[in-house]
């Protein structure tokens, strides 16, 4: 593992999904928070130090991950943090997300459906905070 | 139904020309195949008056296309109808020509485009015209104008009031015309209007029908997706933990018991989920096939359903205090109803009351029904969600921000029994301040005193708590 104990930001409203996370990126060596909503999680991005985001499109409304997204992209301060999307959106809005498709309005790095296998969750946070370093 | 309007004056101008065509082409062959001598000039001049006018409505009708013109050009496009057509008969013999039946036509077709009251005026009009033509008939100044038909048999003479007239200037025959195709209009009106007004009725019902099934398929479809998501969910929530476990070598027996509780908690919701749904499926099934019900007696039932939560409103440090009629009071439900109905609304309640409050059941009889209360100083229901409270899988924001996992599904079942047994719910709240629920069920008629008629009969006997005390509440 090349990271130096890297931060990563957990964002879901399902607490369980949360321990999920927060147990497998532990095992791994990460340093692991969580917000349980967009604001929340804004708050605790403002307060620096997140090396990289795992976020939950539907929390309280179908599209709370989308809007802390853009937030992200409009505050030069988070524009940079990688945003891996985690979501079971289709299940709601009937519609599947491509990221190779609809990458220019979703300002995200990466996306998986819901519920991510711990490998396939460890290999892509990797991909991602290298990409991020090597930027 | 405007739309519909035009096309039906479209339709009209389309059987015009074809009536304009048809009326040259009678003539023609009525000449040139029984000899009747039937002028040429005035057949062609109307049936070209009737072609002017016709594709004139036409172009118009398709530069503008007014709905609301085309209904009121209808009534003028009969009238000019009648106008040609009584023209015609009265150059081609008068009354006695026997295309006057043609008359009928007109007053048919109005009372399939029109409203009934229109095509009434307008069957009067023809009569009118009809009879007009008879006056001229009659009167020696304006039989000029009809023109005879040559050596036509009907040109025959008969003598009346001592003289010879024409048979088409007989009063007895000029008036039985008149009286059979005046009737003949106005029945003819009657008749299509009524197999129109009944077309339309049904083809709005069709309409509606329609409309209705697809509204449902279109609810069965969102409640059939909302139903996988809210399943995708815990099920998502319990493969993360399990694999989580599973992927991570060493965990701390104190956090393996946390997850083991967390995943008990989430299989134990879905669980609830499935059973919810089973319920409501049995009950609309049940409701679809008019499952039996039994007498049951409620105030026996409420009473065991409220002792069921008290461990629970205890733990809670909730207070539950019930009032129940202290006699029998028969109600007709099926065997789970009663305990599913106030069930889920006590349990709701006791959930939802915080620490130090109370939860109140109160029932008695009110006019025939049962009328019970399931009050509580709790949260309350946000005025917003009101609406749709009874909506599967709607929860109101306040109680989904307390408890996290449940299934949405309560207060439909609760809407589902009610309304299978005859009754009815409704609910009032205040947020913040408490929720009141309160259903009516029928009363099972002859096995219970009623609280009018029979109640005072009752005053004998030790029955003073059989008066409820719900009324004030």
């Amino acid at each position: 593992m090349g990271e130096q104990a890297a931060h990563i930001l957990v964002v879901d409203d399902d607490p369980d999904v949360v321990e999920a996370d927060r147990l497998v990126l532990e095992g791994a060596g990460y340093r692991v928070s969580s917000a349980s909503n967009g604001s929340e999680a804004l708050v605790r991005l403002r307060a620096g130090d997140v090396d990289l985001v795992i976020l939950d499109v539907m929390m309280a409304h179908p599209t709370e991950g989308f809007h802390l997204s853009y937030e992200m992209k409009d505050d030069p301060n988070l524009r940079d943090i990688p945003v891996l999307m985690v979501t079971a959106v289709e299940d709601r809005l009937g519609e599947r997300i491509d990221l190779a498709k609809d990458a220019e309005f979703l300002p995200v790095s990466d996306f998986v459906r819901k519920p991510v296998e711990p490998d396939e969750l460890l290999a892509r946070v990797k991909k991602l905070l290298e990409m991020a370093r090597s930027r | 139904m405007q739309e519909v309007m035009v096309g039906r004056v479209r339709w009209l101008i389309r059987l015009r020309w074809l009536a304009a065509a048809g009326l040259v082409a009678t003539a023609f062959a009525a000449r040139e195949l029984t000899g009747v001598q039937v002028e040429p000039v005035p057949v062609i001049v109307i049936a070209i008056a009737i072609a002017a006018y016709n594709g004139l409505l036409q172009w118009w009708l398709a530069r503008s296309g007014s709905p609301a013109a085309a209904e009121a050009s209808a009534t003028m496009q009969i009238i000019a109808d009648f106008l040609c057509l009584a023209a015609l008969i009265n150059c081609t013999g008068g009354l006695i020509n026997p295309l006057i039946v043609f008359m009928m036509f007109h007053a048919a077709i109005a009372g399939i485009i029109l409203p009934r009251l229109r095509a009434y005026l307008l069957a009067g009009f023809g009569t009118f015209l009809i009879v007009l033509m008879g006056l001229a008939h009659m009167s020696e100044r304006f039989s000029t104008w009809r023109i005879p038909l040559g050596n036509f048999p009907l040109e025959t003479t008969v003598t009346f009031g001592g003289r010879q007239i024409a048979l088409a200037q007989h009063p007895v025959l000029v008036l039985a015309i008149a009286f059979a195709t005046g009737s003949g209009m106005f029945l003819s009106a009657y008749f299509t209007s009524s197999i129109a007004r009944q077309l339309r009725q049904a083809y709005r019902q069709l309409a509606a029908a329609h409309q209705h099934a697809s509204e449902r398929e279109e609810a069965k479809s969102l409640f059939m997706r909302t139903m996988a998501h809210q399943l995708r969910s815990p099920l998502a929530a319990i493969t993360s933990l399990i694999n989580a476990v599973a992927q991570t070598k060493t965990v701390q027996p104190e956090r393996l018991g946390d997850i083991h509780r967390r995943i008990k908690a989430r299989c134990a919701s879905m669980m609830d989920l499935v059973d919810d749904l089973l319920r409501l499926a049995q009950i609309r099934e049940g409701s679809v096939r008019e499952e039996a019900t039994e007498p049951i007696n409620a105030s026996v039932r409420f009473k065991e359903i409220a002792a069921s939560f008290e461990a629970t409103a205890a733990d809670r440090q909730v207070t539950l205090e019930h009032e129940l009629p202290s006699h029998p009071v028969m109600v007709l439900a099926g065997p789970r109803d009663l305990g599913d109905l106030l069930g889920n609304l006590i349990g709701n309640a006791v959930k939802y009351t915080p620490s130090g409050g109370t939860v109140r059941l109160s029932s008695g009889l009110q006019g025939g029904m049962l009328v019970t209360e399931v009050s509580d100083t709790g949260i309350g229901i946000p005025q917003a969600d009101m609406q749709r409270l009874f909506t599967e899988f709607f929860r109101a924001a306040n109680a989904k921000k307390q408890e996290a996992h449940s299934s949405g599904l309560g207060l439909s079942i609760c809407k589902e029994i009610v309304d299978r047994l005859g009754g009815r719910i409704e609910c009032r709240s205040k947020e913040g301040e408490g929720t009141t629920f309160r259903f009516e069920l029928p009363v099972a008629g002859a096995t219970c005193p009623l609280d009018d008629g029979p109640a005072e009969k009752k005053d004998a006997s030790p029955a003073a708590a059989s008066k409820p005390a719900v009324e004030g509440m």
